[in-house]
């Protein structure tokens, strides 16, 4: 691959301080790989080999301890992403990076389609532009039209998740961090989730995806990382 | 690009007479507040903290950890002992003010025309003597508006906004349910569209599903209007729903200061742990 890497990792290392067991716990050591534009990078590992933990690391939920993770952002800087500062990691955030975990937040009252067109209006899209755009994408997944007004907090396991994809490729991210993002999902949805997925990739959004199932990383992806517990 | 709104340097608030040792003696490293010598109170010491436009900053911490008194400091709702803070006003005709520096009509025309305050008691923030509506209408007429129909207008809009019916607007706000009397409070703080806002425990003690309400409504405003917030409470509920970054206080000073859900997930002070802990 000749074309720089959209995010660069050298050397990360995470590890937890308990204070009240005085216990340190090791969940990443010198971990390096890059991640390209238009490329799925999987992670793959046996449990508790620090998978989340890197793709926290780089969303910044968790604090690295130490190495880099040089991110090139759409105005052409390097951005370490492990040590820059908290107003420079929200407007990345904002724009150019997003993360699809299997847990879903969002307000007990706001209907879901707003939960999934919320980073469009945070970037100043009108109520009715953002709406039609998460309509679009709702409609895909098979969410049911009639649901689209309901908090997604009533919702069912798969039917969160999707919510959750949604919000987290509407915004066409350049960069997407991708935590199970199928882990309950069943045939049909998740062969959709995955067209969804591809068609972002093929845009250009660089991927860096865990999935549970190897069938779908040898699917998928077009690199694979192994990792190892710490 | 991110406009700065306001930059505090080491904010210090002392209730007592004070005394040399005060600052030294007390503190998350003794657990107290209190000063062993001449039992003043620090309330806050060395706060320094940035703000960008339409950020919202959440202050967490227990009981007594001096996260309100910080913003009642910035609100001049408490005089300050030390420290700084600079109010940058995008809009304005001036574009920054030295807050501890002004005087007492520069100081009101800020509380009225660019700062909010929703406090978490209702009695602070309202006058209970008179209507919802006239509560808003106060604040309307101090900002200049005269003539009755704007008033009464604008007044419709701003209850309308924040889902208190209309045919109440005369009524008193002792007349009102709890959540709804801080409806009419946000109504209220909103009222001259400040860039500013400033939330003391405006759900607490409030019940679930009011508290719901009032958060959509607190996101709503941000989304629409870009405010900056800052909000105090203890619930880490509304700390992650609400904040982009959060600071933890205790004993009147923050110990640690970051992402919220980096605050929330891996955080990194021994009482941030405990506290995150013992929510979950």
């Amino acid at each position: 691959m000749t074309t720089s890497p959209l995010l660069q990792i050298e050397g990360l290392s995470k590890s937890f301080f308990m204070h009240d067991q005085q216990k340190e716990v090791s969940s990443a050591r010198e971990v390096s790989f890059r991640v390209h534009s238009k490329r799925l990078t999987a992670l793959v590992g046996p449990t508790g080999a620090g998978k989340s933990s890197i793709l926290k690391a780089i969303y910044r939920t968790y604090i690295p301890c130490k190495g880099q993770i040089l991110y090139r952002s759409a105005a052409g800087k390097t951005v370490d992403l492990a040590s820059a500062d908290e107003h420079t990691i929200l407007a990345l955030r904002s724009r150019e990076i997003g993360f699809v975990t299997q847990f879903l937040f969002a307000l007990p009252r706001q209907p879901a389609i707003d939960v999934v067109a919320s980073p469009l209006y945070r970037r100043g899209l009108s109520k009715a532009d953002g709406r039609q755009k998460a309509g679009a994408l709702l409609q895909r997944l098979h969410i049911p039209e009639h649901l689209w007004s309901l908090s997604p907090t009533t919702f069912s396991g798969g039917e969160r998740q999707r919510i959750n994809l949604a919000r987290g490729i509407i915004g066409r991210p350049r960069l997407l961090l991708l935590d199970e993002p199928t882990a309950s999902l069943d045939i049909r949805t998740t062969g959709d989730a995955l067209e969804m997925i591809t068609e972002l990739k093929n845009e250009g959004t660089g991927i860096l995806a865990i999935f549970h199932d190897p069938d779908l990383v040898q699917k998928m992806a077009d690199t694979v990382y192994q990792l190892d517990r710490p | 690009m991110m406009r700065k709104v306001l930059d505090v340097k080491g904010l210090s608030k002392v209730y007592g007479k004070g005394c040399p040792y005060c600052r030294d003696a007390t503190g998350p490293r003794f657990n107290t507040n209190i000063c062993p010598h001449c039992a003043s109170v620090v309330a806050v010491h060395d706060i320094s903290f940035t703000l960008y436009e339409g950020e919202i900053l959440g202050v967490m911490g227990e009981s007594g950890s001096g996260k309100s008194t910080v913003v009642k400091c910035l609100y001049f709702d408490e005089t300050v002992d030390g420290g700084t803070a600079h109010f940058f006003d995008n809009h304005g005709q001036y574009n920054l003010f030295d807050l501890f520096s002004l005087n007492a009509a520069q100081r009101r025309w800020l509380r009225y025309r660019r700062f909010g305050m929703v406090y978490q008691n209702p009695h602070l923030g309202l006058n209970f003597g008179i209507s919802a509506g006239g509560n808003i209408a106060e604040r309307l007429l101090m900002n200049g508006m005269l003539i009755y129909a704007d008033i009464r207008k604008r007044t419709s809009e701003l209850l309308q906004r924040t889902e208190v019916p209309e045919n109440r607007m005369d009524d008193l706000p002792g007349h009102f349910s709890g959540g709804m009397q801080q409806r009419v409070q946000i109504a209220k703080a909103l009222a001259t569209n400040p860039p500013l806002l400033f939330l003391d425990e405006v759900t607490t003690g409030l019940d679930v599903s009011v508290q719901a309400s009032i958060l959509d409504l607190i996101i709503e405003i941000q989304d629409q209007l870009k405010t900056t917030m800052i909000v105090v409470t203890h619930d880490l509920g509304v700390i992650r729903l609400l904040a982009g970054r959060t600071i933890v206080m205790k004993n009147g000073r923050i110990i640690e200061a970051g992402l919220t859900d980096q605050i929330l997930e891996d955080p990194q002070h021994a009482y941030t742990q405990r506290l995150v802990a013992s929510a979950l």
